[in-house]
C-alpha cells in the first residue's frame, strides 16, 4: 500500500463571490495544471482564501465555475469533491488520537480496516511521524500537530491538495524546515497542490507559480522570478520583496531597443521598456540592488545622506535621504556609514523594475 | 438511481404508507393505541385514502394527486426536477393545513366558506396518518429545496432547518399568535379591534399590570445587589465555606417554584414558627402580612437571588486582574480603583442580572400562587380568568399580552442595549495575577448582606425538610411518617405490590413524562444551536430572533395559549399526556440552545469544515466530530431539560388532565387545601430525587473521554428558563 497522487488541473472559469454589497472575489479566471504547486499570495482581505474554499467547496460561487479535472463541480458539496485541505488551525480532532485523526478520512471510504490503518501508516511515514499512532493531538508539539494534518490530508490521495497559511501558527525556524518538507513530500508525489499565504517569502520559496491577489482581482501572475524582476504595477512590485518606488518620467523612449529613458531628479537611466505606455512611472529598486559609496565614481551615481543605519550581524540596513525620498537598501557588513554621512547610491540595472505610476 | 432520488422516493413511500395504511384523524384510544386495527375501515379509523373512497371525504383528494405527482418525477429519466418536487411538497403540505383550519368539528369553521362550496362533513383533530403525511410533505419541500442547491445541496441540513422551523412555528408562535387573536374575540363570538383595545386597557388590567411591573423592579433590585453581594463574597474575599455558595446555586435549579414560598408560610404564616416566637415573647398578634407584596418580594428575592449570583460570579469573574492592578500601579488606591475600574466593568453585566431577576419575578407562578393574598399579579390572574369561575379566556389573553409585552421588552433591551455593552475582558492570552482584595468597608458590607441571608435560606430548607416529618409544624410538633406514609406508602399484599401513596401516579407520570421529553429537548435544542452556530442560510438572523424569543414567553402564557391553540382540530393535544411532553420540550429548549451554542462557540469551526472535506456529509461530522465534543452540553442539557420539567409548575397547571397529572400541579393542590405536611413532603423527595437524578445522568453520558483540555462550563444553571 502506498501513496499515489492522481492529480488534476484545477480551473476557474469568471469566478466571482460576493457577501452582501462585499465582493470578495471579483470574476477571477485561473488555471492550475497538474501536478504544480500554485501559491495565492497577497494581503489580508484580499480574497485569496475564499478563492482557496471555492475550490474547497466550502464556499458557493456566486457566479462562475470550477472546475476539477476537467469536471464542472461548482454545485457539488466538500465531500464530493476530490480535494483535501490543511487547515491554518491544522484542525485536528481533539478527541481522537493520532491515528483516528489521520484514517478519519478514510472511514467514509471502501477500503477495509487494516487497509485504512496501512494507509495512514503510510501517511504517517511520509511526514516522519512512525510511532506517534496512539498520540492525543494535545500532546504533540506545533510542529507535529501540523504534519498530522498534512498526513491527513495525503492519505486520501485527492486530486488537488488545499493549504490555508499551513504555516502561521509556527515560529519562524521551524516554519522554513515545514515549508521545505511540504514542498519535498508535493514534488515527491508530484501532486497538485493550492497554497495560500500572505507571506511573499515563503510563496517565492515553495511556488512554482504565484497569483498575486489584490482586493478580490488577480493582480499578476508568474513565476517567482517574474513576479519579482517584472512586477505588473506598483502594487506587486512593493508587496514581492520589499521595494522602494520612486517617482520618476519618462523622457525618451527607443522603440527599436525596446528601452526609455527616465528621468529621476537631475541624472537618467536607461531600461528596459516593459510594456510601459505613460510617462509618469516608479522606478522599483530592490534594497539590495543598491551599492553605497563614500566618494562619487561614475556619472550615474545618485548622492544622498544616511538617516539611519542599523546593524544586524549578517549585513547592515540603512536608510537614505536622497531628494527628500526615503529609500531603504541592505549592504554587507565591510564598509560602515554612521548616520548623517554623505554616500553615493550606485543602482544594479538587473535589479531595477519601472511600473506605471497611476 | 441517484443518492437524492433514492431519498425522495423513501420520503414519498412514507408518505404513502401514511396515506394507506394509519388512521387519518386522532383516535379516541390515544397515539400509541393499536385498537384501530381491529376494524381499519371504519369511519373513525379509516386511513385517508379510505376516507376520500368510502366516507365522503373528497377535498383530501388533492393530497394524493400532488405525491403521485412526485412519484412520476422520481422515475423521470433525467432524474427528478427540483421545483416539481419542491412545489408537489410545498402545495400539499399547505393544503394539508389549509383544509385542517377550514373544517372543524361542525363542518366549515368559516360561513363564507359554506356558502362557496356546500356543506361538508365535519371532522376531527388529525391523527397518526395526517401526521405522517404531514412530516412527509415537509420533507418532500425539503428534498425538493436542496435539490436546488440550497444549504450546497445538503438534504440532511435543508431538512433540520424545515423541521426546527416547522416545529417553532408550530409550538411557539402558532398558540401565542392565537393570543392576539382571542383577546379581540366579542360576547357575540366575532373578532373585534375594539373589543381587543376594551380588554387591553380596560383598569382592571392595568391595575394587575401594575402591581406586577412594582413588584418585578423591587425584585430585581434585591436579587441584583444580594447576588452581587455573594459573588463578590465567593470571589473577592477570603470566605472559607465556598462550597456552600455552591450548593445554593443548585438549589433553585432543583427546588419547585413554590417551595420557598411554602416554607415562608411554615415560618410567618398565621399558625408559623416564627408568628407564634413573635407572638409569645414580643407581643405582636398574629396577622396574615406575608399574604401580598411583602412576602412575594421576601420570598421571590429567596429564590431570585442564586439566579443573579451565577450571573454575577461570570461578571465578576471576567474583570481581569491585571486590569485592577494596572490601576493600582497607576497610583490608585483599593477604593478608588473598586469606583473606577471595577464597578464601571460590571455595569452592564449588572443591569443584566436585573432584568433577569425582572423576568424571572414576572414569570413567577408558584409562589404568588400559595403567597399572594389580595396581591395580585398576572401570572396567577391569567390562571384564574381560565380556570376560575370566570373561565373568561379573552381576560386571560389580554393579561397574556400584558405580560409577554413586559418580558419582551426586557428581552429586547437585554438583547439591543445590554448585550452590545458587556466588556469583554477575557482574552485568549493568559491573564494572571490575582483579584484585587475588596476595600473594607465595603467587605463588610457584603459579609453582613450575604450572611444572614445565607442563615435564612438554609433555615428555610432545614424547615421544609423537617416540616414532613412533624404532624403539623408549628401546632402540633409531634414528630410522624404519616406525611410520608400517606404520599409514598408502599403495601405488600396478596397481589404483589402496591404502591398505595397518593403521590405515586403524579410521581411516576411525572418522571416517565420528563425521561420522555429530556432527550427529545436535548435533540431539537442541539440540533437549533447547531444550525444557528455552525450553519449560514436564508432568513437566519430572524430564525435566530425568533428562537431566541421563545426564551422570554412566560410558562402561563405558553399554557394558556396552549389550551387555546391545542383544544380544538386540526391539532387536538388538550388531556393527553404528549401536550405535557410537547410544553416540556419547548419551555426548556433554549437552555439546551444555550449550552449547544456555548459550547459550540469553543469548538473550532474548521473542524467542521475539515471533516466536510474528508469525505463525511454533514450528518456524519455531527455524529463523529461535533456530538463527541458536544458532551458537556449534552449532560447540561439533559439534567437541565429533565430537571425543569419536574419542577415546572406555570405552563403545565393548565395542560394536567386526571390521567396525566404531575407532581407539582399535585402539590399545588395540596397546598390549596393546607394539607401541608404532604406538599413538604412530596417537595422534599422530588429534591432528593432530582438531586439522585443529577448525578446518576452525569454518571450516565460520563465525562468528557480523553480531550479534557477542552472544558466547557457547565451550562447548567446558567440558562435562565422561567419556572
Amino acid at each position: 500500500m502506498s501513496i499515489e497522487s492522481r492529480s488534476a488541473a484545477v480551473r476557474l472559469q469568471a469566478v466571482a463571490k460576493r457577501f452582501g454589497a462585499v465582493t470578495a472575489v471579483d470574476d477571477i479566471d485561473l488555471l492550475i495544471e497538474p501536478g504544480t504547486l500554485v501559491t495565492l499570495l497577497g494581503p489580508s482581505g484580499c480574497g485569496k482564501t475564499t478563492t482557496l474554499r471555492m475550490i474547497a467547496g466550502l464556499e458557493m460561487p456566486t457566479s462562475g465555475s470550477v472546475f476539477i479535472g476537467g469536471k464542472d463541480v461548482t454545485l457539488l458539496p466538500p465531500n464530493e469533491r476530490d480535494v483535501s485541505m490543511v487547515f491554518q488551525s491544522y484542525a485536528l480532532f481533539p478527541h481522537m488520537t493520532v491515528m483516528e485523526n489521520v484514517s478519519f478520512g478514510l472511514r467514509e471510504s471502501n477500503l477495509s480496516r487494516e487497509a485504512q490503518r496501512a494507509k495512514a501508516q503510510e501517511g504517517l511515514a511520509l511526514v516522519g511521524l512512525t510511532g506517534f499512532d496512539d498520540r492525543l493531538p494535545s500532546e504533540l508539539s506545533g510542529g507535529q500537530q501540523q504534519r498530522v494534518a498534512v498526513a491527513r490530508a495525503l492519505v486520501l490521495e485527492p486530486q488537488v491538495l488545499l493549504f490555508d497559511e499551513p504555516l502561521s501558527n509556527l515560529d519562524a525556524k521551524l516554519r522554513r524546515k515545514m515549508r521545505e518538507d511540504i514542498r519535498e513530500i508535493q514534488l515527491k508525489l508530484g501532486l497538485t497542490a493550492v497554497y495560500v499565504t500572505h507571506d511573499q517569502e515563503e510563496a517565492l520559496a515553495v511556488s512554482d507559480k504565484i497569483v498575486v491577489m489584490n482586493k478580490g482581482r488577480i493582480a499578476q501572475e508568474g513565476t517567482p522570478a517574474d513576479l519579482y524582476q517584472r512586477p505588473a504595477d506598483a502594487f506587486v512590485a512593493d508587496f514581492i520583496g520589499s521595494a522602494n518606488l520612486v517617482p520618476g518620467e519618462i523622457v525618451a523612449r527607443d522603440r527599436k531597443k525596446k528601452k526609455v529613458t527616465v528621468g529621476l531628479g537631475k541624472s537618467k537611466l536607461v531600461l528596459p521598456a516593459n510594456g510601459i505606455s505613460g510617462d509618469k512611472v516608479f522606478l522599483v529598486i530592490r534594497p539590495s540592488g543598491v551599492l553605497l559609496d563614500g566618494k562619487a565614481a561614475k556619472s550615474d551615481s545618485l548622492p544622498a545622506k544616511v538617516a539611519r543605519a542599523t546593524y544586524l550581524g549578517s549585513h547592515w540596513e540603512y536608510t537614505l535621504d536622497a531628494a527628500g525620498q526615503s529609500i531603504f537598501v541592505i549592504q554587507p557588513v565591510g564598509k560602515r556609514f554612521t548616520a548623517g554621512a554623505r554616500v553615493y547610491m550606485q543602482l544594479d540595472p538587473a535589479q531595477l523594475a519601472l511600473v506605471e505610476r497611476s | 438511481m441517484s443518492r437524492q432520488s433514492r431519498h425522495i422516493l423513501l420520503v414519498l413511500i412514507i408518505a404513502w404508507l401514511g396515506l394507506v395504511a394509519l388512521p387519518w384523524y386522532g383516535v379516541a384510544a390515544g397515539f400509541w393505541s393499536f385498537a384501530w386495527l381491529a376494524a381499519p375501515t371504519e369511519s373513525a379509523n379509516a386511513s385517508g385514502m379510505v376516507q376520500m373512497i368510502a366516507h365522503g371525504r373528497h377535498w383530501l383528494w388533492p393530497v394524493p394527486v400532488l405525491l403521485a405527482l412526485a412519484l412520476t418525477e422520481v422515475f423521470r429519466s433525467s432524474g427528478p426536477r427540483s421545483w416539481v418536487i419542491t412545489w408537489c411538497g410545498g402545495l400539499a403540505l399547505a393544503y394539508l393545513l389549509l383544509q385542517g383550519f377550514a373544517l372543524g368539528l361542525k363542518g366549515w369553521n368559516f360561513s363564507s366558506l359554506e356558502t362557496l362550496f356546500g356543506p361538508a362533513s365535519p371532522q376531527i383533530g388529525m391523527g397518526s396518518g395526517a401526521f405522517v403525511v404531514g412530516t412527509a410533505c415537509l420533507l418532500l419541500l425539503s428534498a425538493g429545496l436542496a435539490l436546488k442547491g440550497y444549504m450546497r445541496g445538503d438534504v440532511f441540513l435543508v431538512s433540520s432547518i424545515a423541521v426546527v422551523v416547522a416545529c417553532i412555528g408550530l409550538f411557539v408562535f402558532f398558540p401565542v399568535a392565537l393570543i392576539l387573536v382571542e383577546a379581540a374575540l366579542t360576547p357575540e363570538g366575532g373578532y373585534s379591534l375594539v373589543a381587543l383595545a376594551e380588554r387591553l386597557f380596560s383598569a382592571d388590567v392595568w391595575s394587575v399590570t401594575w402591581n406586577s411591573l412594582i413588584l418585578a423592579v423591587a425584585v430585581g433590585l434585591a436579587t441584583t445587589l444580594l447576588g452581587l453581594g455573594f459573588a463578590l463574597l465567593h470571589k473577592r474575599t477570603g470566605f472559607r465555606a465556598k462550597g456552600l455558595l455552591r450548593l445554593l446555586a443548585i438549589l433553585p435549579i432543583i427546588t419547585p417554584p413554590f417551595v420557598i414560598g411554602l416554607g415562608i408560610i411554615l415560618l410567618f404564616g398565621r399558625n408559623g414558627m416564627a408568628t407564634w416566637l413573635l407572638n409569645e415573647f414580643l407581643g405582636i398578634p398574629p396577622s396574615r402580612w406575608i399574604y401580598g407584596f411583602f412576602g412575594l418580594l421576601l420570598v421571590q428575592t429567596l429564590a431570585f437571588t442564586p439566579i443573579a449570583y451565577l450571573v454575577l460570579i461570570g461578571v465578576v469573574d471576567g474583570i481581569s486582574p491585571s486590569m485592577e492592578e494596572a490601576a493600582q500601579t497607576l497610583r490608585a488606591n483599593r477604593w478608588r480603583t473598586f469606583k473606577t475600574v471595577t464597578w464601571p466593568l460590571m455595569r452592564p453585566g449588572l443591569a443584566n442580572a436585573f432584568l433577569i431577576g425582572f423576568v424571572e419575578s414576572l414569570a413567577d407562578f408558584g409562589n404568588p400562587l400559595v403567597l399572594g393574598g389580595n396581591y395580585d399579579v398576572l401570572s396567577t390572574d391569567i390562571f384564574f380568568a381560565i380556570v376560575g369561575s370566570q373561565n373568561d379566556p379573552g381576560r386571560a389573553s389580554a393579561l397574556s399580552i400584558a405580560l409577554l409585552f413586559l418580558t419582551l421588552s426586557a428581552f429586547v433591551l437585554q438583547r439591543q442595549w445590554i448585550g452590545k455593552k458587556v466588556y469583554t475582558t477575557i482574552s485568549g492570552k493568559g491573564d494572571s495575577g490575582l483579584p484585587a482584595p475588596l476595600p473594607v468597608g465595603v467587605k463588610r458590607l457584603v459579609y453582613w448582606a450575604t450572611m444572614p441571608w445565607l442563615a435564612f435560606t438554609i433555615l428555610l430548607y432545614g424547615i421544609i425538610l423537617i416540616g414532613g416529618f412533624v404532624k403539623s409544624l408549628g401546632i402540633d410538633n409531634t414528630p410522624t411518617l404519616q406525611h410520608y406514609v400517606t404520599a409514598f406508602g408502599i403495601d405488600w399484599t396478596e397481589h404483589g405490590l402496591l404502591w398505595s401513596g397518593r403521590a405515586w401516579p403524579s410521581f411516576f407520570t411525572t418522571v416517565e413524562l420528563a425521561a420522555i421529553a429530556a432527550p427529545l429537548t436535548a435533540v431539537i435544542g442541539l440540533l437549533t444551536a447547531y444550525l444557528l452556530n455552525r450553519q449560514r442560510f436564508i432568513g437566519q438572523s430572524a430564525f435566530e430572533f425568533i428562537t431566541m424569543l421563545s426564551f422570554a414567553i412566560p410558562g402561563t402564557v405558553i399554557g394558556v395559549s396552549y389550551i387555546l391553540a391545542f383544544n380544538v382540530p386540526p391539532i387536538e393535544l388538550t388531556g393527553t399526556g404528549l401536550i405535557l411532553i410537547i410544553c416540556f420540550v419547548f419551555r426548556n429548549m433554549p437552555v439546551s440552545i444555550r449550552a449547544g451554542l456555548a459550547t459550540m462557540a469553543q469548538i473550532d469551526k474548521s473542524l467542521d469544515e475539515c471533516s466536510l472535506m474528508l469525505r463525511h456529509g454533514s450528518f456524519a461530522t455531527i455524529r463523529r466530530v461535533v456530538l463527541p465534543l458536544l458532551r458537556p452540553a449534552i449532560v447540561a442539557s439533559l439534567v437541565y431539560a429533565f430537571v425543569r420539567a419536574i419542577t415546572s409548575v406555570s405552563a403545565v397547571i393548565f395542560l394536567v388532565s386526571a390521567q396525566y397529572n404531575l407532581a407539582t400541579a399535585y402539590i399545588v393542590g395540596r397546598v390549596e387545601v393546607s394539607d401541608f405536611g404532604v406538599a413538604i413532603a412530596y417537595s422534599s423527595v422530588l429534591i432528593l430525587f432530582m438531586l439522585l437524578a443529577i448525578g446518576l445522568i452525569q454518571l450516565g453520558v460520563g465525562e468528557q473521554r480523553r480531550a479534557a483540555r477542552r472544558t466547557a462550563p457547565a451550562a447548567l444553571g446558567i440558562g435562565r428558563g422561567t419556572t
